[in-house]
């Protein structure tokens, strides 16, 4: 694969991998530095990126090794500091007035969830991936996703109840 | 798609038996404006997880300064890569002053003994030193025996005085032998 190639079909995939990276390291710049790592990494094995069945499995495979080997590499939890208003739009109007608070409310939630649920969720609602390549990123088969899938959107809605998060909706 | 439709997907959704499109209707419902109230309580989710998909690399050049470190790689080996060394130079820079730290204390260590063997053995002027104060105090004893000699002799004057002692007891009692009635009650009063 040449890097015109390299370029066409595995650069568009940056923003999935970026946003995969930032959901399990939950902190914007190492995630973008390791997005480029990434990339590196396969074109580092450009010779047989063509006998994989999906370039894109692997793509999200090497960035979740590469995540949970730097995440194993800290010795102290990372702070989110990052303000969450800057991603507010196209969200109704109403929802809009906490919106900050509740998007604080859900990460929060979801990252009380075991790893592997949090990867589930991330790539099932937010990328919308079919159970197939859910099974293959995970290495999973797709009966226990769908069981871990339901206790991680079950487990989500009950945290968000306890926190009383939709309190703003009865004023 | 009315509210009972809704509800059942919901279940189904949470039971995670739902398909890909089924769950793109559901955020398409919930991210309208017009939710029932009872079904509100299940809106930021979906309007979450539809933000979220936007979540994108704010650096513009991002593609620009990944194509420049793609050529880069592609002209070097990939074995010489400045990443993984990183870590480890930390490493090797605490080896590495570990080391020096052991050579200085050795040197300092090491300086001390010379000095002291030097003091004990090699120093001329210790030596010299040394032998001048044996002969001063060579001289010292001899000189003092010699004054001992002298003074065993005078020990023999007073083994000489004794005698003169006795004497002296002859000429106390030698009246009494020549006139005893004169002196007899002198001596007995004076003893």
């Amino acid at each position: 694969m040449n890097l015109q190639e390299f370029q066409i079909k595995v650069y568009p995939l940056k923003n999935k991998l970026f946003r995969f990276a930032k959901r399990m390291l939950d902190h914007t710049e190492e995630a973008e530095d390791l997005v480029q790592e990434v990339f590196i990494k396969l074109w580092n094995r450009r010779d047989k990126l063509d006998e994989y069945r999906s370039v894109e499995a692997l793509a999200m495979i090497t960035t979740k090794n590469l995540c949970l080997d730097k995440i194993k590499a800290r010795r102290y939890p990372v702070e989110n500091f990052e303000n969450h208003r800057q991603f507010i739009e196209n969200v109704p109007d109403e929802i809009k007035v906490d919106y900050s608070d509740l998007i604080h409310g859900i990460r929060q939630a979801m990252k009380l969830l075991p790893e592997q649920q949090q990867i589930i969720v991330h790539l099932r609602d937010i990328e919308g991936y079919d159970f197939e390549e859910i099974a293959e990123i995970v290495d999973m088969n797709e009966n226990a996703i769908r069981v871990a899938l339901s206790r991680a959107r079950k487990r989500i809605r009950e945290l968000l109840s306890n926190a009383k998060i939709y309190e703003y909706q009865r004023n | 798609m009315n509210t009972s439709e809704i509800e059942a997907l919901l279940e189904r959704f949470y039971d995670g038996n739902t398909s890909l499109l089924e769950e793109k209707i559901l955020r398409d419902f919930f991210c309208s404006n017009d939710v029932p109230a009872h079904l509100k309580s299940h809106q930021p989710v979906f309007a979450y997880y539809r933000n979220e998909q936007r979540h994108e690399i704010k650096d513009h050049d991002f593609e620009q300064k990944l194509t420049a470190i793609l050529m880069e790689e592609t002209e070097a080996p990939p074995a010489i890569r400045l990443q993984p060394y990183r870590s480890s130079f930390i490493y090797v820079t605490g080896i590495a002053a570990g080391i020096l730290l052991l050579i200085g204390l050795f040197f300092t260590f090491k300086q001390d003994v010379f000095k002291n063997s030097l003091k004990q053995a090699g120093n001329p002027d210790t030596q010299i030193a040394y032998a001048e104060a044996s002969h001063a105090l060579m001289l010292v004893s001899a000189n003092l025996n010699i004054g001992l000699k002298q003074v065993e002799k005078f020990q023999m004057v007073d083994k000489a005085m004794k005698n003169v002692r006795l004497f002296n007891k002859f000429y106390q009692y030698q009246p009494i032998f020549i006139n005893p009635d004169e002196t007899s009650n002198q001596s007995i009063k004076s003893k």
